[in-house]
């Protein structure tokens, strides 16, 4: 399929990627918003290095004369203008300190790292993505390529992806010593999906950040059509989590293979 | 097998994947042992088994994100490609680079052209009528260039420690003014090479309005003698990121047999890697233009034989290195067989060149743009 094809299908900020192993990975591409803030903080850097730079030289000027340190300085100039990014990304895994601060990570388009020369080209290529101000074509490109790409990506044939790493934690304790519902308590199907399983366990791992009273209203409205499914009646009692509580139920009853404890 | 036994059984392997993983990418060189390598690559054959297992059964998106996460990572550490040493840096500048730009050597045609052509006929006309200087330099900046040139840079004024440290500040504005206009000139190729183009006339007739004004105003000696020296390098090196610029202009206009988004990609790699030359060169010219050239020690005579052979230097250098003919003067039996006759290439026809063979010493024109295309592709 064609960025084009794509872009008429769905608009979205994901993209996948088949590697050579045959498996389909997805990533989340970061928008304009993102990488302009980044590039906000690499700019503060880059004034803030500037600065400290020409403060360090200028003290030096009475002792090695104007010569080394106001041409050191215009070096230093032409090293944050054109290489800061450039160096960066190409040595540091894709990423700059503002593109870290927001999580994000230039890669190949094929979703392996890129090398020095994809960096050079990409950055270079923002004198032009630049024009004709404030980064107005790398704007218009962005927004008419599927995969976000501006002018240097598109040359380097890059892509800047959203970098979060998901964590995988299973929260057992959490429903290990309930006691399950039995099928004579039901009378619906006696089966839940494995995915309004991982569903009820993501809510359940969330709850410690959130408000106790908003736990359970989440808590019922993932209760009631699992409970109507299942045809178990939630009794009337007051009790401020029997939602939860049921949801708890539930993963004691599906989620655990029957014979096995806690692991 | 349910989603619950999956975890248990698998969740061991998924931590010691990741914990490899991140050993891994910790450092740029992998810094794991043989057997931790193979383990990696096992896990991560498993995982990739693994992931498609998940999806397929819908097992929720908390776990194939999870999964998700995890093979990428595998996928960016183990397809990273070989990090670069400092023989490659050499190799490329003394033949890599050459090799490319004869490769391409249409596109340096036509920039040369672009650069020299407007620039002989201003320059030219100005020669005769230095009035006409005044459409493009103002009165004050041909006041300045005259008494710059006025007197030879070997007679001129100026004690020995000012001018010192004049050329350590010029070295500096020199290195960012000039790389920086190269650096756009190649650059704002990217919009249909029309970016590029606008650069080289414009700068082409600004140094052509000064020579010519120079000349026609008498000083045309003093102004050789102080620019016979940097402007190999720094003259070429323009032309060069022009082409670079072009390369990339062309992608765009005529991709070929290519999509454009794979010709840019293509052509790409080829431009940047001329931008990259042609800023090599301009370094080396800004070293010559604040300390060589404007030296009040050395006489006229041998600034002029030095400059007119730095001139021959960069001709034999972008010209031979690496080529059929240099290696054919020392190793003339080997090269036998290859006979694939001089260098052609207009570079568009680089991607569709001669079959790779062993690529250890690319012989022609179109052989050498192969084996640059080949340098692209991941080390894996």
């Amino acid at each position: 399929m064609t960025d084009f094809d794509a872009a008429l299908t769905t608009v979205d900020t994901r993209t996948e990627i088949e590697t050579p192993e045959n498996v389909t990975l997805s990533f989340n591409l970061a928008g304009p918003g993102s990488r302009m803030s980044a590039y906000l903080i690499d700019l503060l850097i880059r004034v803030a290095v500037f600065w400290g730079l020409s403060t360090a030289l200028t003290s030096l000027i009475p002792v090695l004369g104007g010569g080394l340190p106001i041409g050191g300085l215009l070096l230093g100039m032409f090293v944050l203008e054109w290489g800061y990014s450039t160096l960066f990304e190409a040595f540091w895994r894709g990423q700059t300190p503002g593109k870290r601060v927001y999580g994000l990570r230039v890669l190949k388009d094929a979703g392996y790292p890129i090398g020095f020369y994809d960096s050079v080209l990409r950055n270079l290529l923002r004198a032009a993505d630049f024009l004709p101000f404030g980064y107005g074509a790398a704007l218009v490109c962005m927004t008419a390529t599927g995969r976000l790409q501006r002018i240097g990506d598109l040359a380097a044939g890059t892509i800047v992806v959203r970098d979060v790493r998901h964590r995988f934690e299973r929260h057992t304790e959490l429903f290990e010593k309930l006691e399950p519902i039995q099928p004579t308590e039901c009378s619906g199907t006696f089966a839940v999906s494995e995915r309004t399983l991982d569903t009820i366990e993501q809510l359940l791992a969330r709850r410690e950040r959130l408000p106790k009273r908003r736990v359970e209203e989440l808590a019922e409205i993932l209760a009631r059509p699992v409970a109507a499914k299942l045809g178990f009646v939630l009794d009337d009692d007051p009790q401020i989590d029997r939602h939860e509580h049921f949801l708890r139920r539930v993963l004691r009853t599906f989620a655990m293979t029957p014979g096995r404890d806690a692991a | 097998m349910t989603r619950d036994q999956f975890i248990t059984r698998r969740q061991q392997h998924w931590r010691r994947f990741e914990n490899l993983v991140a050993e891994a990418e910790e450092h740029r060189r992998v810094r794991l042992s043989g057997d931790e390598i193979a383990e990696l690559s096992a896990l991560y054959r498993a995982l990739c088994f693994d992931l498609s297992l998940v999806q397929s059964r819908d097992w929720g998106t908390s776990l194939s994100r999870y999964l998700n996460g995890l093979v990428a990572r595998g996928h960016n550490t183990l397809y990273r490609s070989r990090p670069g040493s400092l023989m490659t840096v050499v190799d490329f500048l003394t033949t890599g680079f050459p090799k490319l730009l004869r490769a391409n050597a249409a596109y340096f045609l036509l920039a040369l052209a672009l650069f020299v052509v407007p620039g002989a006929i201003s320059g030219t006309a100005v020669c005769y009528d230095p009035s006409l200087a005044g459409r493009i330099l103002s009165g004050g900046h041909q006041a300045m260039m005259e008494s710059m040139y006025a007197d030879s840079v070997s007679e001129s004024l100026g004690s020995d420690d000012e001018m010192a440290e004049g050329r350590s500040i010029m070295a500096g504005f020199y290195v960012r003014n000039n790389v920086g206009i190269s650096f756009r000139c190649f650059a704002l190729g990217a919009f249909a090479g029309i970016g590029t183009m606008v650069i080289l006339v414009y700068n082409s007739i600004a140094l052509g309005t000064i020579t010519g004004f120079l000349i026609g105003r008498g000083h045309g000696d003093n102004f050789l003698e102080f620019v016979i020296g940097h402007g190999s390098f720094e003259l070429t090196a323009i032309a060069v990121s022009g082409a670079a610029g072009l390369v990339l202009g062309h992608a765009m206009v005529h991709p070929g047999r290519l999509s454009r988004r794979e010709a840019l990609i293509e052509r790409g790699m080829v431009s940047v890697k001329l931008a990259i030359g042609a800023a090599a060169m301009l370094m080396v010219a800004a070293l010559i233009e604040a300390y060589w050239s404007p030296s009040p020690h050395v006489p006229r005579e041998v600034k002029l034989v030095a400059g007119g052979l730095l001139w021959l230097l960069v001709i034999g250098w972008l010209s031979l290195a690496g080529s059929e003919r240099l290696a054919g003067l020392t190793a003339a039996a080997r090269q036998a067989e290859s006979g694939t006759g001089t260098e052609s290439g207009t570079g568009t026809e680089s991607g569709t060149g001669t079959e790779s063979g062993t690529a250890e010493s690319p012989t022609s024109g179109s052989r050498a743009a192969h084996s640059a295309s080949d340098e692209r592709e991941p080390a894996e």
